[in-house]
């Protein structure tokens, strides 16, 4: 059963793995910018999908209240850091290059503080596979904060 | 680790809060043919969603007796006691 359930599982990362590739209606080329704000509401949607995952690990029981604490302040503070970054984001490149410097700390801040998360052990989740999916969350906002970097660089919004 | 790789990993152990990621995901990378309404829909959708997170982890402190206004004061890099 457990096989069973792994191999689903399995299956479905294949496709996710392709839906994640980002795709334009009438097959026209995606611009950097547009990579840049999809790579950000991707990030707030991982951050959004394990937060809603933690409060259900822990309302079974899987977890403590004092480490799901520790796993949420840390979701919520990237919530709130991304959630200014959309806003300077919205109004496109030409002027968010006018607002690179607030928009490079912000980013910087959420790799900075997840990396320091990871490194540190500061997860504080003792269950293996508790811990196991919160990594891969943690390292899942690093990427992706990577990745807006990347493209606003490429959209030539940041340096 | 490159992007594709790291949702790969979430969602092996992710279990049902992968399967959902994955959804939201695929639903996100789809765009339509406008930058702008692109941009637009896009940002829209990242505030909405950081909305959501705060609230739902607000709702939750509230749950367990824990003050809710005060994760954005708290440092969760301070080691676990």
């Amino acid at each position: 059963m457990r096989k069973r359930i792994s191999a689903s599982i399995a299956v479905l990362a294949i496709v996710a793995a392709t839906a994640a590739c980002i795709h334009k209606a009438g097959g026209s080329q995606v611009t950097p910018y547009e990579k840049a704000v999809t790579y950000s509401a991707m990030l707030a949607q991982a951050n959004n999908s394990v937060a809603q995952g933690v409060i259900q690990l822990q309302q079974a029981g899987a977890i403590p209240v004092d480490q799901t604490d520790r796993i949420l302040r840390f979701q919520y503070i990237v919530a709130s850091d991304h959630e200014e970054l959309s806003r300077l984001l919205a109004d496109g490149p030409a002027v968010a290059k006018g607002r690179a410097q607030a928009i490079a700390s912000l980013l910087t801040d959420i790799q900075t503080r997840s990396r320091i998360l990871i490194e540190g052990g500061g997860l504080g989740v003792k269950n293996p596979q508790s811990k196991q999916t919160m990594e891969a969350d943690v390292s899942l906002v690093v990427s992706t904060a990577q990745a807006i970097v990347t493209s606003l660089q490429m959209a030539g919004v940041l340096k | 680790m490159n992007l594709a790789a790291q949702i790969i990993a979430l969602l092996q152990v992710g279990g049902t809060v992968g399967i959902a990621l994955w959804q939201k995901l695929e639903q996100l990378t789809s765009l339509g043919p406008d930058e702008q309404a692109n941009v637009k829909a896009q940002v829209e959708a990242a505030i909405a969603i950081d909305e959501d997170t705060i609230a739902r982890i607000k709702a939750w402190r509230v749950l367990v007796g824990l003050d809710p206004a005060a994760p954005a004061a708290a440092d969760p890099q301070k080691p676990a006691p």
